[in-house]
């Protein structure tokens, strides 16, 4: 059953309106942006990173990923992103601790886009 | 005029990032993409001129939005052209880090694209005022220089004129002095002095021979020897010609100053046999030492009533033979340094001069307004 967008976001515990806003109140762009977060490849550069056991590639896509998630306001997933940046960067870190959270988000995230975007 | 979108660079890794920031721009800004940072170099060195403003990813495979910054500033290439570093990272050290290698503003994502908007329209306007403005001053400094000079060239000419000399003189005393001091600095650090003082002696050495004009037209124009007594006399041009600059009441004028050291002892001699203060070796300041050169070389290369033009050889002879004066070593050096190619080079046209002279003052401007 398709929900619209909004519906997704309040699924997430995200502020719809304020990204609405933000991206000057047009919902097309909204949705074009979401597509496209969705068929990023980004999330499996950071999963493979993560696989090898690769910090320094894994600190990357959290970058990226952070980014893209902070410009569509999906702040769940976006600070799970910011935590493992930190982490990686201040040195002391476990990078399965830090992984686990991100795959969860995202994983939400996927499922309530599949829902509301065709 | 035509109105044309000024154009803006967007380098970034994610095709997400690059497709939002051209659906925020594209009806105010044309926007060419670059995915990575080597492209954005390529793209801003074959584009530089159109390239209104630059958006800059900071995280991005290298070389990183730093590292492209370092390039483009190692090229000269932040100079006229505006950097926005764009940056989901909001650290302190890290924006600092940007504002250090030259970016004018920074935004953190997420954006809000009105303020990104504002932002970068802000920073076009501002640099295009400033390009603006630094060729308009340009062009002014360059035409109050040029008609400066040529008054002094004018002027002078008619004093020389009066004395029967040619009329290229004065320009193959400027373009000499100009040539020697800048050889004279080439081969010894000690000699250095800043172009525009370059320029301003070059200037000043026009104004050698001035004090002739307070010469008798019956010395200075008399065929045949002068006689000691008549020689005395002739001799006195070089105070005269300080002594009229002394009283136009422009003390402290650089250029004033200068066009008194060389009117007074462009005829001083190396060994302390010179007139009129009988100075000897570094006592006679080097600009004027340079014009008693170039002075002589002039005299011998050009035609007079009494003698043909000698060839360059022929002259650095007879001035590195001692038959002309005494000279500093160091300055007969810089002469034959110059080369037989001299005579096209003292008919060269001076533009570039103006140029770099401009270039120079606006210089120091953007200093004192960064300063405030």
């Amino acid at each position: 059953m398709k929900i619209t967008v909004a519906e997704a976001y309040a699924s997430l515990n995200e502020n719809y309106d304020e990204v609405l806003t933000r991206l000057l109140g047009k919902e097309n762009l909204v949705i074009k942006y979401l597509t496209m977060f969705k068929n990023d490849g980004t999330y499996d550069q950071l999963s493979a990173a993560y696989e090898k056991g690769d910090a320094e590639e894994s600190l990357k896509a959290a970058h990226s990923l952070k980014g893209m998630c902070f410009n569509l306001g999906l702040l769940g997933l976006g600070t799970a992103c910011s935590d493992m940046v930190d982490a990686i960067r201040g040195g002391e870190y476990d990078l399965d601790a830090l992984y686990r959270p991100i795959a969860a988000e995202y994983t939400k995230v996927i499922d309530a886009l599949n829902k509301c975007l065709d | 005029m035509t109105k044309t979108k000024p154009t803006v660079l967007i380098v970034d890794d994610m095709e997400m990032n690059r497709v939002m920031l051209n659906d925020i721009l594209e009806s105010d800004f044309n926007t060419i993409e670059a995915d990575n940072g080597t492209r954005a170099i390529e793209i801003i060195e074959s584009d530089y001129e159109n390239i209104s403003a630059v958006l800059l990813d900071a995280m991005m495979p290298e070389p990183d939005g730093f590292e492209v910054l370092k390039i483009l500033s190692r090229k000269g290439l932040l100079e006229n052209m505006p950097v926005i570093m764009i940056s989901a990272e909001n650290s302190p050290e890290y924006i600092a880090c940007g504002y250090d290698l030259g970016v004018v503003d920074y935004i953190s994502r997420p954006f809000d694209p009105n303020i990104v908007l504002r932002r970068l329209s802000n920073v076009i306007i501002l640099y295009a005022k400033q390009n603006l403005l630094t060729a308009l001053i340009k062009e002014q400094i360059s035409k109050r220089e040029e008609n400066n000079t040529m008054l002094i060239d004018v002027l002078s000419s008619v004093v020389e004129f009066r004395n029967g000399e040619s009329g290229p003189h004065v320009l193959h005393i400027r373009r000499l002095t100009e040539l020697l001091l800048n050889e004279l600095q080439r081969l010894d650090s000690k000699y250095y002095m800043p172009p525009q003082d370059v320029a301003m002696w070059a200037t000043a050495s026009a104004m050698h021979d001035i004090g002739k004009i307070a010469i008798d037209d019956k010395i200075l124009n008399k065929p045949g020897r002068l006689t000691d007594e008549e020689y005395e006399i002739m001799k006195k041009h070089s105070v005269y010609g300080y002594e009229i600059l002394e009283h136009l009441n422009w003390h402290n004028a650089p250029l004033i100053e200068a066009a008194k050291q060389i009117c007074r002892w462009h005829h001083e001699r190396w060994d302390g046999r010179g007139y009129p203060d009988g100075l000897t070796g570094s006592e006679i300041p080097i600009p004027a030492q340079v014009v008693a050169i170039a002075d002589v070389y002039d005299a011998l290369t050009s035609e007079r009533v009494y003698k043909p033009a000698y060839s360059h050889e022929k002259a650095l002879d007879m001035i590195t033979g001692g038959e002309c004066g005494a000279f500093n070593p160091d300055l007969l050096e810089a002469l034959v340094q110059i080369g037989p190619n001299i005579k096209n080079k003292m008919d060269d046209d001076t533009d570039q001069d103006y140029d770099r002279i401009a270039e120079q003052i606006f210089e120091g401007l953007r200093e004192k307004l960064s300063e405030i």
